[in-house]
């Protein structure tokens, strides 16, 4: 079905763990940290929203792992345009809030994560275009390729390809500043 | 853990190739920490999505294939119930006419007027048309001509009127007296008000007379 279900530890088999629990710790920490990037007022409450709407319809979805994939950031997509549109309207912006950032790795990413910090990534995305910043969301937290995250913002791969090298020029280009600044 | 964390490096390194950077160590960096967000700490789910989540499959699909039946029977109930609706509005309208056509015919079978008016009244009545009769008049005319019978025309109404007095018709078949009879008076003072009235307002008194 997907790889999240056919990946399940036998651990979780034999805890009688659900698959709406497997579904649901396999990509919450994605979808959270997707629905962080994309500048969403109160992250983990529209995550869970997220999963309320996607887990009583897994039955539906086609396509695999790819399939669900897709679906799930698909509405995490929906549900940040929603939530961008309600902070137009009433402009409350949060701070990212330290405690949130839990992430521990020891590898290329982690030695990234001290020389840039989260709130610099933010900062950095802050200074992108909407669907430039969408682009990169959905391809390095999300994880979907050029065509699913495609299919996710109802552009072609062509599209989003371009917005793709748009993104990391600009991104490379703010980068350069705040280093040049930094040092 | 998710499936991809394993493949962000190569996702960043790819994506730098494509666009053409080289190895840019800054930009690596910046692509490499915004992909680290995908291993937050994902939050105890709340009430409601632990509630879902503690759901067995089964029981949830259950309950939307129930959901799902009771949706399509409660679409064709509003259907025929539609259905019903119309055809039974449909059967009333053209039902009506009949049914009041015939209510008022029994009504009035079993009522005749207990006065007489003089044949040369209706006779100058009937030569000359009242100008003022309009068309609701004409069915009350009618009316009153199937209870006299077939024989019974618009010039005969004198006779008419002379042959269902008080002495002969108050009684039914039977012979039983009719409780119109009682009335008969009344319709009679009645009667004569409309005669003043004029010759266009003469056959009100049968209207007045209808049992209600």
């Amino acid at each position: 079905m997907t790889d999240a279900l056919t990946r399940r530890d036998p651990g979780d088999q034999a805890a009688g763990s659900s698959v709406f629990s497997v579904v649901y710790r396999t990509y919450a920490s994605q979808v959270l940290g997707y629905l962080a990037a994309r500048g969403v007022e109160d992250p983990e409450a529209a995550m869970q929203e997220v999963f309320l709407s996607v887990l009583p319809r897994l039955g539906t979805i086609r396509g695999g792992s790819a399939g669900l994939r897709t679906f799930i950031f698909s509405v995490a997509h929906a549900r940040m345009v929603d939530d961008h549109r309600r902070q137009s309207r009433t402009p409350a912006k949060l701070p990212f809030e330290p405690g949130l950032d839990q992430r521990e790795e020891s590898s290329a990413e982690a030695e990234a994560l001290e020389r840039v910090s989260p709130r610099e990534v933010l900062d950095l995305l802050d200074g992108l275009p909407r669907d430039q910043r969408e682009v990169l969301a959905l391809r390095l937290v999300a994880g979907l390729t050029v065509e699913q995250s495609a299919e996710a913002m109802g552009k072609s791969p062509g599209a989003v390809k371009q917005l793709q090298r748009r993104a990391l020029a600009k991104l490379r280009e703010l980068s350069a500043v705040k280093e040049y600044l930094r040092s | 853990m998710t499936p991809q964390t394993h493949l962000l490096p190569d996702l960043v390194e790819e994506m730098i190739l494509d666009a053409g950077f080289g190895q840019d160590a800054v930009l690596r960096d910046a692509l490499l920490a915004l992909g680290s967000l995908a291993k937050l700490a994902a939050p105890q789910p709340g009430p409601e999505l632990a509630a879902l989540l503690s759901r067995p499959v089964g029981q949830l699909e259950r309950r939307r294939r129930v959901l799902q039946r009771r949706t399509t029977a409660l679409g064709l109930a509003i259907i025929a119930g539609m259905g019903l609706g119309v055809t039974g509005v449909a059967a009333s309208s053209t039902g009506h006419g009949d049914s009041t056509g015939l209510s008022v015919q029994h009504l009035l079978q079993d009522w005749t007027p207990s006065w007489t008016i003089a044949p040369a009244a209706w006779a100058g009545a009937a030569q000359e048309p009242p100008p003022s009769a309009g068309p609701a008049r004409e069915p009350a005319v009618a009316s009153a001509e199937a209870v006299a019978g077939p024989a019974a025309g618009t010039a005969e109404l004198p006779v008419r009127g002379k042959v269902l007095g008080t002495k002969d018709v108050p009684r039914t078949e039977n012979g039983v007296p009719q409780r119109n009879a009682v009335s008969g008076g009344e319709l009679a003072s009645g009667g004569g008000k409309s005669e003043q009235t004029g010759p266009a307002l003469r056959p009100a008194p049968s209207r007045a007379g209808k049992p209600r």
